[in-house]
């Protein structure tokens, strides 16, 4: 059994290796049970496996392999392995700039590899909360620290709509104060400071700016936001210079399953901070 | 000379750091074994799964083997459930997740498990703990009379959590692996 | 004329004195010797009195002497040749005794490797006994005959609450465990997981020849 599963990879991953005859007889032996565990294999099944894919330190089987073994590193089973990593339904990656990422992490003079404490990659969720008897979406952003001895996922910003236009400067915001001697009337004109909506940021220090993980964290303390469950999870690796690429779990029959990268930018100077404040949604 | 006592300083706090490193050094051969310890855990879990979810299994039995299941995981651990057509994540205690197995409206059930473990690499905890996770695949059939009434196909993601203990035993000082399974994740997967 | 018989009469004075020094130096050296072989005499006889006594201590067993310190002693009496018929009868019954002494020595030692040996195979079987029963409740058919096999398997211990250690990982005396359980709990275990994957690596008895403690090895 273990045989037909490696050998199916092995000619997926050297599909010249294998003569058609060779892949009828295997096609037609199968079982649904042989047919399904083969697409398990297949399977970037954990983003550890990306990574260990990614950087070949493992074998087909998912087996590890011992930093002194000839595939350890070795850029042709890189080379093989990535080819697999890419969600290949998604028509947005051109081949050109596939193989352009390809080649430059696995060339023999400076091979780049991905490290899981290297930092520069951080998580993307969509979390689900009731919000009275309205369903919300928050966007949770995750990143890995150090701490100690070891390490933990913290969420680092969130993102969520109406919290974005809690406040923001426009061309009015010059007019909106409390004049100098409004102490002598007691502040009676406080009134008109939380009566402006939108604009009651205009009447705070210079330089406020509203701190969305407060926000965030007193409607979770006052149960206006109820947790519901994790919709969605995506990663976003800017661990490989002058790249940035994004992986996703796809859940879907087939081989191509798993984590998988669903989108590849290649990066011009001073393109890095500004791609990431986009995710962000910072401005 | 404060220059000098600062410079000592660092290095103490230096080589007090490469100490401790080295004390975390694990040889690959001894990793493997707690690799493996791990992965029989799983694998435990899964016998037990299938005989909880036997239909062959006699109540009072099934109930004990609830019991010895339940000593493998952590407390408060729990499932998180989702199909296909429902991605919303239901939460099980796993008490309740294996009494609901136990209690299955079916004449048979079938519980087969794919011939895949992949491990993830055990990853340091602030608290000293190493924790990794375990994925294996499991086909469930539920019949009743004739009929195919339920089938589906699970990925199940399960944290294991690895711990260095010690205890007395006979006089003598044992140094073991505390292996428990923590919260695990359930997805139907459609292959 | 005189002088020349003053000069005779020393001469004669001197002849004398050198008679009388030569005739009393060689009775001196006569009596010495009679004197050194007295002596040997006497300690000969001395050590054969003490070889004796020593002997006929050893004969009697006396003073709680080691064989080997028998042997010692026996040799060392040969050795300083103390030809004495007396001496010699003793010596050759102090053989004898050491002869029979190093014969029940053998003897006994014989026996308690054959006890050993016995006891070792007895162990191992029975290890083998417990092995056996491992094997049998992983491998039963039915819950019923794994329970009986449990039940008796539990026969082989002092209680069922006995700790039951397996070997994760070993290197030189370094061992590495899984978490420690009871004999109960292992055989319950072997019996649900339907799989026997560990041998016996070492079994503490108690007086009445139940096991007390179990350690096992993955393999």
């Amino acid at each position: 059994m273990r045989k037909y599963i490696s050998l199916f990879l092995w000619s997926l991953l050297f599909p010249f290796s294998m003569d058609g005859q060779n892949w009828n007889l295997i096609n037609s032996e199968q079982t649904s049970y042989e047919r399904e565990e083969k697409s398990f294999y297949a399977e970037t099944k954990q983003v550890n496996q990306f990574i260990r894919r990614f950087n070949a330190e493992e074998n087909v089987l998912g087996i590890r392999l011992s930093s002194n073994d000839s595939l350890y590193h070795s850029s042709q089973l890189r080379k093989n392995y990535i080819n697999m990593l890419f969600d290949n339904q998604n028509t947005s990656i051109s081949d050109m700039l596939k193989s352009a990422f390809i080649n430059d992490v696995t060339q023999d003079a400076n091979p780049k590899f991905l490290d899981f404490h290297g930092g520069e990659w951080f998580g993307e969720t969509f979390v689900k909360f009731d919000r009275g008897s309205q369903e919300v979406f928050i966007t949770l952003f995750m990143e890995l620290v150090k701490e100690n001895l070891g390490s933990k996922w913290v969420v680092g910003d969130i993102y969520y709509n109406p919290y974005e236009d809690l406040y923001g400067r426009d061309a009015g915001s010059g007019s909106r104060f409390l004049h100098p001697l409004s102490h002598e009337l007691d502040f009676m004109n406080l009134d008109r400071v939380f009566k402006s909506g939108n604009h009651t940021g205009d009447y705070f220090y210079q330089g406020f700016h509203p701190d969305k993980l407060s926000i965030f964290m007193y409607e979770l303390r006052n149960n206006t936001l109820q947790f519901n469950y994790v919709s969605g999870v995506k990663f976003h690796f800017f661990q490989i210079d002058g790249w940035y690429f994004e992986i996703t779990e796809f859940n879907r029959p087939g081989l191509n399953r798993g984590w998988l990268i669903s989108n590849l930018i290649k990066l011009e100077d001073g393109q890095k901070q500004k791609l990431i404040n986009f995710i962000y949604h910072r401005d | 000379m404060k220059n000098q006592s600062i410079i000592y300083l660092f290095l103490l706090l230096f080589s007090m750091s490469i100490s401790g490193l080295a004390q975390d050094n694990i040889s690959p051969q001894r990793k493997m074994a707690i690799d493996s310890l791990a992965l029989e855990k799983v694998r435990d879990l899964s016998k037990y799964i299938s005989i909880i979810g036997s239909k062959e299994t006699a109540w009072s039995e099934a109930n004990r083997v609830i019991e010895r299941t339940l000593e493998l995981f952590s407390e408060g651990a729990q499932m998180g459930v989702s199909t296909i057509n429902q991605p919303k994540v239901k939460y099980y205690d796993i008490r309740t997740y294996l009494e609901r197995l136990m209690a299955l409206n079916y004449d048979k059930v079938k519980i087969e498990w794919f011939n895949i473990e992949y491990m993830s690499d055990l990853e340091r905890m602030p608290d000293g703990r190493y924790v990794g996770v375990i994925t294996i695949y499991q086909r469930f059939e539920g019949s009743s009379g004739d009929k195919m009434k339920y089938m589906d196909t699970t990925k199940k993601d399960i944290t294991v959590y690895v711990e260095r203990k010690q205890t007395q035993i006979g006089g003598r000082l044992i140094g073991f692996w505390d292996v428990l399974l923590g919260d695990v994740r359930v997805i139907e997967t459609k292959p | 004329m005189l002088n020349n018989i003053r000069k005779d009469h020393s001469f004669y004075w001197a002849l004398v004195i050198l008679a009388v020094i030569a005739f009393t130096g060689v009775t001196g050296c006569k009596s010495q010797k009679k004197i050194e072989a007295q002596k040997a005499a006497q300690e000969r006889t001395d050590k054969i009195d003490q070889a004796k006594m020593d002997l006929i201590n050893l004969i009697n067993q006396q003073d709680n002497l080691t064989t080997a310190e028998m042997e010692d002693l026996v040799s060392e009496i040969r050795g300083m040749n103390l030809d004495d018929v007396e001496l010699n009868a003793l010596l050759e019954e102090s053989e004898n005794i050491i002869r029979a002494k190093r014969e029940e020595q053998q003897r006994i030692e014989a026996e308690k490797r054959r006890q050993e040996e016995e006891l070792q195979r007895f162990e191992e079987n029975r290890f083998n006994k417990i092995e056996d029963y491992f094997e049998a409740i992983a491998s039963s058919k039915s819950m019923e005959m794994a329970n009986t096999r449990v039940n008796e398997a539990l026969k082989f211990f002092a209680s069922p609450q006995v700790p039951v250690l397996i070997i994760t990982f070993m290197e030189g005396d370094f061992k590495d465990y899984d978490k420690p359980t009871t004999i109960r709990k292992y055989l319950e275990y072997l019996k649900d997981q339907g799989k026997n994957r560990n041998k016996i690596y070492n079994v503490q008895f108690d007086s009445h020849g139940k096991i007390i403690e179990l350690e096992l090895i993955k393999m």
